[in-house]
């Protein structure tokens, strides 16, 4: 059994986060995640915008940690490698009722600190953004939203946390708790998991969805998880990205919203209905409402190019819309970062910070260590690089011209590169999640099986044995010729 | 504050200086049947050609199409895929054409003012197109004095079809379960639904079944079957195996690998009828719903698209909005019958070479006319026509479909108000694709009426 | 006295690309095997006449399937019957082609399997297979 200072549970953006925060300090950190790989909870499901953080109510903890994640942003992607764009967003009003709303949404945002709001007409709505509806007559224009790829942010930061020391356990879903003794810095948790127990001094919950159940194993905080559902579309990529276009937001959701994604392609997220725990089903209804939620603020929009369609939950706390940030005040040394449904990719960096906060208010005197990296230098990307790096990339290895994926030009070094990596992709979808590959037009209907063959190569198993996904999720058999 | 992005960080190639280049008069991008009835044309017409393709092999899709139905009207002779592939790289092999194989176009330069349509098309002023390629020996850069379109068609997903429920493995698009079964020697379960009664689903029902995998039906969303009676027959009555019409899927379940789809019943909008819904047990999920053009790389190049087609516009002589670029194959329409691909391709690769040697793509299509031009629409139950656009008063071959299956109807060439021809009354069904000459004469009617554009409506006939 | 049964069966021709559909009469005996064939419509060319008879008393399909291949670029070889055989044999075929393997290289039209099932017929390659 392995003893850390600290385990975190959850290995969502929000874990990832916490992890990578942490690992600048003298701590021995273990995050333990259920899944067999990164952000494949609600992080998973996910539109990728960076909300500016207007719409929390002032003097939640959501509107703390909003505009404050929006703001870290752009340092957290210049250490850690991944993409980023602030592109500035337009909430779009179509009335005299709606304009009245956007002021008090203005007013909202002074209040949590967001910068530079302003309520802009018709004219400067098209010069922004020229395939927003001709109806809209006002809009909030929030110049400090952004997007990223919220797998690559979860991946960006567990890569530099690992990098700097930090232990990742997966398929590991923490099945039991032990709590012993008095909170007298002895390793007290015992976290019984298929994979192995961890002991720990510090336990935090991180765990999404599942954050009730870790909750309620260490004896901490009761509390119930509703699931709220949302589904979400992802369409082909246009020659110029989209800026990200939202409805007036209503009490539970903030709408349907159409934005760009750091790839160049749309995203409509997301609708809101609670439904069975676990349910990450599509359904017709929503998908119908998304796509005309969408047309009402891009009229124009082709929504024949439908890429993906996909659904998750938002880990929402029964009885409250905020999120549950700090010390359980039941079981010293457990600590909470639960209920982190929307805007938990905006919040995760200030999540992260506040974490550190709550553990230093709890005594722990974090030392730096002089030995920690902040920078984690991003796989190269074969798209994106320019044509004499391509060269440069061929020259150092052949792999570098064989391209795989054609929808997202990826080439087979870069699939193995992102196999290699640490933690690195021991599925299909994990691939996909790091370097693209099967994530365009044709869903990997032309490079799946090229993909199952590097999987099996690296990871040193027969194509029977690769995943699309989490254990059980086999693609193929074994083979139908010279067999008997 | 605010950064406006479209699409930066990606590079563009454009030219440069360190990458090595080869001029050809024709550069054929693709090296499946398209490619090779294009480049062996235009090799045929006494051009310099080079054929870029990004598998290993050429043959393109016809390799993994190993069943027979292939040279019927070409060779006159029943074969398999790869058959009718192997004869067409046997040819390419005896001539100089220059293959790049396992090389993938990442850009297509027509260099300034090529998109530009007011463009001298003599050929010293014709725009070199640049076509940039990468491959396991690095990157290179062949240049055109015309470039011929031939990368085929891809699959619709499930997204595109919008089938609701869980996303587990075990769905597949047809052509990547044929990739498992035929080439890499994979099988991709045992239990199969297969959505789509297109020829490629019912080839891949017949294949299944004597590869072990059990079909538990073919659904159809539409109320008619979509593919060739000899399929229908031959690969699901020889099995036994139903084909259930006006039916969809309406949900996948399970979680990690399917475990069973939801089918429907659709009403006559294709609306799935609540109350209709039943539960399939399956392991595997086969969609055979579609083919649409790749034409990413055509975009790129600045050739305009037909919304309805998915491929370029181009004119009689399959030259799209491009000067010297020209397109054929599944790339431009998606064709029912490889043959039909050859005999396209054969007429773009002599455009091409006829472009590229001697400035106009018309040698067979009669000489561009300054005064002739114009525009090709569908109208009645035809999805499109082909080519949407007519510069020349000669023989032209119209090709189109219909939207739905009809007894008794009739094509009909207006122009404004007049009737040019009218077609004798026959049946007509989407899975084929029609094929149509239109004389000069009628042509030069058209424009002697002063008209613009000439529409082809193919309207059903009441029965008397 | 007879007691056979007069059918109508309509199916399609597939000998060529018109695919015509054929209404065909026959005669079975008590056991449903055909006595005779006795009218044949709907064809446009005199061979559907022959492909309905053929239909009734034993049809005849080209198998095509795969492979095995050792030492070659590819995993698997297509491969044909170089005629048709009986579509009654064709599972038979399918139990006997599973466990071959062929090496590379292998031409297109090569011999694969000689007198498949005492057909007459071989199974042959349908594409070329270079060496690894």
């Amino acid at each position: 059994m392995e003893t850390f200072d600290i385990a975190i549970v959850g290995a969502g953006i929000t874990g990832c986060a916490i992890a990578r925060q942490l690992a600048r300090f003298d701590l021995s950190i273990c995050v333990i995640e259920a899944a067999n790989d990164i952000a494949l909870g609600a992080s998973k499901a996910n539109g990728g915008l960076v909300h500016a953080g207007y719409d929390p109510a002032p003097g939640t903890v959501k509107a703390q940690v909003n505009a404050r994640g929006c703001e870290l942003y752009g340092t957290w992607a210049q250490e850690l490698g991944f993409l980023f764009r602030r592109t500035g967003s337009m909430v779009l009003g179509f009335n005299d009722e709606d304009c009245v709303h956007l002021e008090k949404l203005r007013q909202n945002g002074l209040a949590n600190g967001v910068p530079e709001l302003s309520i802009i007409g018709p004219e400067r709505i098209h010069e922004l953004e020229p395939r927003a509806s001709a109806q809209a007559s006002c809009a909030l224009w929030c110049p400090s939203t952004g997007y990223v790829d919220p797998f690559e942010v979860a991946i960006a930061a567990l890569e530099n946390a690992v990098a700097n020391g930090v232990t990742f356990m997966r398929s590991a879903p923490v099945e039991a708790i032990e709590v012993a003794g008095s909170d007298d810095g002895a390793a007290r948790f015992t976290l019984a998991t298929p994979a192995g127990d961890v002991r720990c001094r510090y336990l935090i919950n991180a765990a999404g969805n599942g954050a009730a159940s870790i909750s309620h194993m260490a004896g901490a905080e009761e509390f119930q998880m509703v699931w709220r559902q949302g589904n979400i579309v992802v369409l082909d990529k246009e020659p110029r990205t989209l800026m990200p276009l939202y409805p007036v937001p209503t009490p539970v959701s903030k709408g349907v919203i159409i934005t760009g994604t750091v790839h160049g392609n749309t995203v409509i997220t997301a609708t809101a209905a609670v439904r069975e725990p676990g349910d990450t089903q599509t359904y017709a209804t929503d998908v119908n409402a998304l796509l005309s939620g969408a047309r009402k603020l891009v009229p124009d929009l082709d929504t024949r190019r439908v890429v993906r369609a996909f659904a998750g939950g938002r880990p929402v706390i029964q009885g409250t819309n905020d999120f549950f940030i700090g010390q359980s005040a039941l079981v010293p040394g457990v600590f909470q970062a639960a209920g982190i449904q929307s805007p938990g990719v905006a919040s995760a960096p200030a999540i992260a910070e506040r974490m550190e906060q709550v553990l230093r208010n709890a005594g722990d005197d974090l030392r730096e260590r002089d030995d920690w990296n902040p920078i984690r230098h991003a796989p190269d990307d074969f798209d994106r690089t320019p044509l004499e790096r391509k060269e440069e990339l061929i020259e150092s290895d052949p792999a570098w011209g064989q391209i795989v994926c054609r929808c997202e030009t990826v080439p087979e070094a870069e699939i193995v590169a992102a196999i290699r990596r640490r933690p690195g992709a021991v599925s299909v979808e994990g691939v996909k999640r790091r370097c693209r590959a099967g994530m365009g037009r044709c869903q990997s209907g032309f490079c799946q099986s090229r993909v199952v063959a590097i999987l099996a190569r690296e990871l040193g198993c027969e194509p029977s044995e690769v995943l699309l996904e989490d254990a059980g999720s086999w693609l193929v058999e074994g083979p139908l010729k010279g067999v008997r | 504050m605010a950064t406006f992005d479209t699409r930066d960080g990606r590079a563009v190639a454009g030219a440069v200086a360190s990458v090595s280049t080869q001029a050809f008069d024709v550069v054929v991008i693709g090296g499946g049947p398209a490619g090779m009835a294009a480049a062996l044309a235009a090799h045929k017409a006494g051009a310099s050609v080079a054929i870029v393709e990004r598998e290993q092999h050429l043959g393109g899709i016809l390799r993994q199409c190993i069943h027979p139905g292939f040279g019927l009207s070409h060779f006159k002779q029943e074969l398999t895929g790869p058959e009718y592939a192997q004869r067409f790289i046997d040819q390419v092999s005896a001539t100089d054409i220059a293959l790049f194989l396992g090389s993938m176009v990442l850009e297509i330069d027509s260099g300034e003012g090529a998109g530009d349509p007011g463009t001298d098309e003599i050929a010293g002023a014709t725009a070199v197109h640049t076509v940039t390629l990468m491959r396991p020996t690095g990157i290179l850069q062949l240049t055109g004095r015309a470039v011929v379109l031939a990368m085929g068609c891809r699959e619709r997903t499930r997204s595109e079809i919008k089938i609701p429920g869980s996303r587990p493995a075990g769905v597949f698009t047809a052509g990547l379960a044929q990739r498992y079964i035929n080439i890499e020697n994979l099988k991709p379960g045992s239990r199969a639904v297969i959505l789509g009664s297109g020829d490629i689903g019912l080839i891949m029902a017949r294949r299944c079944t004597l590869e072990g995998i059990s079909v538990e039906g073919v659904y159809e969303l539409m109320p008619y079957a979509n593919g060739l009676r000899r399929n229908f027959k031959n690969c699901l009555d020889d099995f036994g195996i139903p084909l259930h019409l006006s039916t969809t899927v309406t949900r996948v379940i399970g979680r990690d690998r399917v475990e069973a789809v939801e089918v429907s019943k659709v009403d006559e909008h294709l609306a799935p009828i609540p109350g209709t819904e039943r539960v399939v047990p399956c392991d595997t999920l086969l969609l055979s719903v579609g083919l649409i053009p790749e034409n990413e790389l055509s975009v790129g190049a600045g050739v305009e698209l037909d919304p309805r087609t998915r491929g370029a516009v181009v004119d009689q002589s399959l030259q799209t909005g491009v000067p010297g670029i020209f397109a054929c194959g599944n790339v431009l329409h998606v064709h029912d019958l490889a043959d039909n691909v050859t005999t396209e391709s054969e007429r773009a690769g002599a455009a091409a070479a006829a472009y590229a040697l001697g400035g106009s793509a018309n040698v067979e299509h009669g000489t561009a006319d300054p005064v002739c031009q114009l525009t090709v629409s569908p109208a009645g139950i035809a999805g499109y026509s082909l080519p949407g656009r007519i510069t020349a008063a000669a023989l032209t071959k119209l090709n189109f479909r219909v939207r739905r299956p009809v007894d008794a109807a009739r094509v009909r060439i207006l122009a404004g108000d007049e009737e040019l021809f009218a077609g004798k009354v026959r049946p007509f069904k989407p899975s084929v694709m029609e094929s149509f000459p239109l004389p000069a004469k009628v042509i030069q009617r058209a424009l002697d009426l002063g008209a613009s554009e000439i529409v082809l409506s193919v309207d059903p006939v009441e029965e008397a | 006295m007879s007691i056979n049964a007069i059918e109508t069966l309509q199916f399609n021709c597939t000998t060529c690309p018109f695919e015509c559909l054929l209404t065909v009469e026959v005669e079975r005996d008590a056991d449903g095997a055909v006595v005779e064939m006795r009218s044949v419509a709907g064809n446009s060319r005199p061979r559907g006449d022959k492909f309905a008879h053929q239909e009734l008393t034993c049809p005849m399909r080209v198998l095509t399937t795969t492979v095995a291949v050792s030492g070659g670029d590819e995993a698997l070889l297509p491969v044909r019957t170089a005629e048709a055989i009986p579509l009654a044999l064709h599972a038979q075929a399918m139990d006997l082609i599973r466990g071959l393997v062929v090496d590379a290289p292998v031409r297109m039209g090569d011999v694969v399997l000689e007198d498949l099932l005492h057909t007459g017929i071989d199974l042959i390659a349908s594409m070329d297979i270079d060496p690894a």
